[in-house]
């Protein structure tokens, strides 16, 4: 399987490019009053109007650095209700592909609700990379604000 | 405090321990006789109980016995026998055959003879009692002989013993234990003994307590006031607060310290006035020796201290009397003396004036006359002296006087002559000092010139080379500048390239994924866009290098321009100062060379006016020697006119001791 790696300062995630529509790089966004702060801001994505979540800002507290290898990941995620929707995931140094075996794949070691992007782990030379899975990530934010109510 | 060292034993105990050693030494004798008495008589009840038992067993062991007899059954006696000895209290059983017994059926069991005294004297047909010890055991013995008679206890004996009536058949005897009957009596002792002891504490105890309160308490309370009493606190009393002894004790104690204190008082009174009588007669009498008469001695009342009083004033009067007219006496003789006394002392301290005018032939006349002879004649001698003195005195003054002032004027022109003398000196050696001194100034400007002008030449070299410098530097300036602009366009052109690195990177991912969407058929192409990705990493990894070579150029070049900026400028500074140093150092040489010439005129001056300075000196110092001798001399003839003043000064300080009369007055 290959996977999209990005650095969130000294951590490192792993994204599956089967969940991966397209990668961009940084475009100006269009901001809206009373946002929580790990919304970014909306983008035209071919046509269509697709919120930006800063990792950064949802995972460290801070907004992404505004630099050429800061891009935003288009993915497509199921949320609430089972409602399909593409969101931009904005993350620093998405530059490499990398293939990983299924079976590398190992248990983190840690668990718990308030641990929520911590999945299965990989080791390199430089240490374990944590694989995270779109999804996931909208069970800790607000979801009412990202999908319509039913 | 009560001396108990003196006292016998016995009086040195206190009351309750008196009354309780009487009261048990009387228990002890007490409890000893009743004791005795009572064990005493109980032993003998006991005794006499045990006697009429043990004799009824001897009556019971025979009508037993008698019986045995009358029903033919005496072969089996010894069954009685061991009847009669199985009771504990029975030590002895025993049947004692007698004579005529003996004599019809035989001797009978060994332990039916007579054994001892006792049973022949029973055999004799006495009763026998007597107390024996066998052991530790006490036991009492009866032996009781049995006489053959018609009715012997209601038998006929004397129907089988065939004996004459009276006749002593036999006797029983039996030894009967004491020990019981001992235990009860000792029992008995112990008993009332421990029981008239209780008594007695509880007694006692009783008898301590009515004691305490009825009267060791109050004699203690009592004791306390007396003791206060005789520390002298007179207004303390006794509480009276019952009928008893102690409280009559205690009221004529408060009866008697009310009595004494009251003829304390009388005494104490009559003293306070006899004390002031004589106190009165005391300060007459001390006023007199002191020599005052006045005191007046009044005392009232009677008795001999006022007699003493009255007989004091009469003598006193008589001594004031007789005082008075000597104290006039001695007065009028007193003034004469005074008078010639006073004459001779002013006389003595220099005074010639003094008049005696006492008339009379008396030793005193006599005397004043003598001494006023005296005086006068003094005073005419010592008139003229005087007169003589003031004028030598004068004369000699007014000599030294001039000497003096001679004196001072040849000393004031000493002092002059040789002020002159050290600034001529130290004219001569500082002119030698500034000669040398401006020598060597002279040769200093000489040196100063030379070098001066050619500091001057150098600096003119200076100035050039500087010029050329700044020249350069500034060329030097404009060359970095252009370094710096191309390094930026260099600088853009590596952005560029960064941002193509970039996208190729950006666009390597996307061809990844779209490879990998398109499944299989994408495989190929997943590997183009590695190769891409790849080759965008290095183009990136190139161009960081460059870009940082490009800023360190940047920042070197930017620094080295500012230095420059900062070098040309020190440089130009440098160069203006230079130029003025320059000019300074002309005006300097021109300065200098115009020295020389008035440097020469100086020292020519110099060199006159050192030897006009020695010249004075000389002269000066031939000044001195002669004022030196002047002075030397006018001392030798004013120490002589110091001589003479002194004898005429002491001549009439000598005679100005006295005082005479004005001449013509005698």
């Amino acid at each position: 399987m290959q996977y999209v790696k990005f650095n969130l300062d000294e951590f490192r995630y792993v994204l599956s490019i089967t969940d991966v529509i397209e990668i961009i790089p940084y475009v100006k966004l269009t901001s809206l009053p009373n946002l929580p702060d790990y919304l970014a801001g909306l983008f035209n994505y071919r046509g269509s109007s697709v919120p930006v979540i800063d990792l950064c800002s949802l995972f460290l507290k801070r907004p992404c650095n505004k630099k050429l290898s800061t891009r935003i990941i288009v993915v497509e995620v199921i949320g609430k209700n089972s409602v399909k929707k593409m969101v931009g995931l904005m993350v620093e140094k998405a530059t490499e592909i990398i293939k990983v075996e299924e079976d590398s794949f190992m248990d983190a070691g840690v668990y718990g609700d308030d641990l929520p992007y911590i999945g299965p782990v990989i080791a390199d030379s430089a240490g374990l990379i944590s694989r995270i899975h779109p999804s996931e990530i909208f069970l800790q934010i607000d979801n009412e604000i990202l999908f319509p109510a039913a | 405090m009560i001396a108990t060292n003196s006292m016998s034993f016995s009086s040195r105990l206190s009351l309750r321990v008196k009354v309780n050693l009487t009261i048990v030494s009387i228990f002890l004798l007490v409890l000893a006789l009743v004791t005795t008495f009572a064990v005493i008589h109980e032993r003998d009840r006991l005794m006499d109980f045990a006697e009429r038992q043990a004799t009824e067993m001897t009556t019971l062991y025979f009508d037993s016995l008698n019986t045995m007899m009358l029903t033919g059954t005496m072969d089996q006696r010894s069954i009685l026998r061991h009847k009669m000895l199985a009771r504990d209290e029975i030590i002895e059983a025993r049947v004692i055959r007698g004579q005529p017994v003996i004599g019809q059926y035989g001797p009978g069991y060994s332990d039916e003879v007579p054994l001892d005294d006792y049973d022949n004297e029973a055999l004799r047909g006495n009763q026998v009692t007597y107390i024996s010890t066998k052991g530790t055991q006490r036991m009492i013995t009866v032996i009781t002989p049995f006489k053959a008679t018609e009715s012997t206890r209601g038998v006929n004996c004397l129907q089988c013993h065939n004996v004459p009536s009276g006749s002593v058949n036999g006797a029983i005897r039996i030894s009967y234990s004491l020990s019981e009957i001992d235990a009860a009596v000792e029992e008995e002792l112990w008993t009332t003994l421990w029981t008239n002891l209780v008594l007695f504490l509880i007694g006692l105890l009783l008898i301590n307590a009515f004691l305490k309160a009825w009267i060791i308490t109050p004699l203690a309370e009592l004791g306390k006031v007396l003791t206060k009493r005789s520390q002298g606190d007179s207004e303390v009393r006794a509480k009276v607060d019952r009928a008893d002894e102690v409280g009559g004790l205690a009221d004529a104690f408060n009866t008697m310290a009310d009595n004494v204190n009251a003829g304390l008082e009388r005494e104490h009174n009559a003293a306070v006035e006899l004390q002031h009588k004589v106190d009165q007669l005391l300060e007459a009498v001390n006023k007199v020796a002191e020599g005052d008469f006045s005191a007046e001695i009044k005392l009232e009342g009677e008795g001999a201290i006022v007699d003493l009083g009255e007989s004091l004033q009469i003598m006193i009067s008589y001594i004031s009397l007789s005082t008075e007219q000597k104290k006039e006496e001695v007065e009028t003789l007193e003034r004469k003396v005074n008078q010639i006394l006073n004459v001779v002392t002013l006389a003595s301290a220099g005074d010639l004036t003094g008049v005696v005018d006492i008339e009379g032939d008396d030793a005193i006349g006599k005397l004043a006359k003598g001494v006023q002879g005296m005086v006068s004649s003094l005073n005419t001698l010592v008139a003229q002296v005087q007169r003589s003195g003031i004028q030598v005195t004068s004369s000699a003054t007014e000599i030294a006087a001039t000497a003096k002032q001679q004196e001072a004027s040849l000393a004031e022109q000493a002092a002059t002559t040789n002020e002159i003398t050290v600034t001529a000196t130290e004219i001569s050696a500082t002119t030698a000092e500034l000669t040398n001194t401006m020598d060597e100034v002279a040769k200093v400007a000489d040196r100063t010139r030379i070098s001066a002008a050619r500091g001057h030449e150098d600096l003119e070299h200076m100035e050039t080379t500087m010029q050329q410098i700044v020249e350069a530097a500034v060329s030097i300036a404009s060359k970095f500048e252009i370094l710096n602009e191309k390094a930026r366009n260099i600088n853009s052109v590596v952005t560029t390239i960064t941002k193509v690195a970039d996208q190729t990177n950006l666009l390597s991912l996307n061809a990844a994924i779209e490879a990998e969407k398109a499944g299989e058929y994408g495989l190929g192409f997943s590997v183009v866009a590695t190769e891409i990705r790849r080759l965008a990493d290095q183009t990136a990894v190139a161009t960081l290098d460059i870009d940082q070579m490009i800023k360190e150029m940047q920042t070197a070049v930017s620094s080295g321009v500012l230095s420059m900026e900062k070098f040309t400028d020190q440089v130009r500074r440098s160069s203006e100062d230079v130029n003025q140093v320059s000019s300074q150092l002309a005006v300097i040489i021109e300065d200098v060379q115009e020295f020389t010439p008035r440097f020469e005129n100086v020292q020519q001056g110099m060199h006159f006016q050192t030897q006009g300075a020695k010249q004075i000196k000389q002269a000066m110092v031939q000044l001195n020697e002669s004022a030196q001798q002047a002075v030397v001399s006018i001392r030798h003839s004013n120490s002589a006119i110091d001589s003479l003043n002194d004898a005429a000064q002491s001549l009439q300080s000598g005679v100005t001791k006295f005082r005479v009369n004005k001449p013509g007055q005698y």
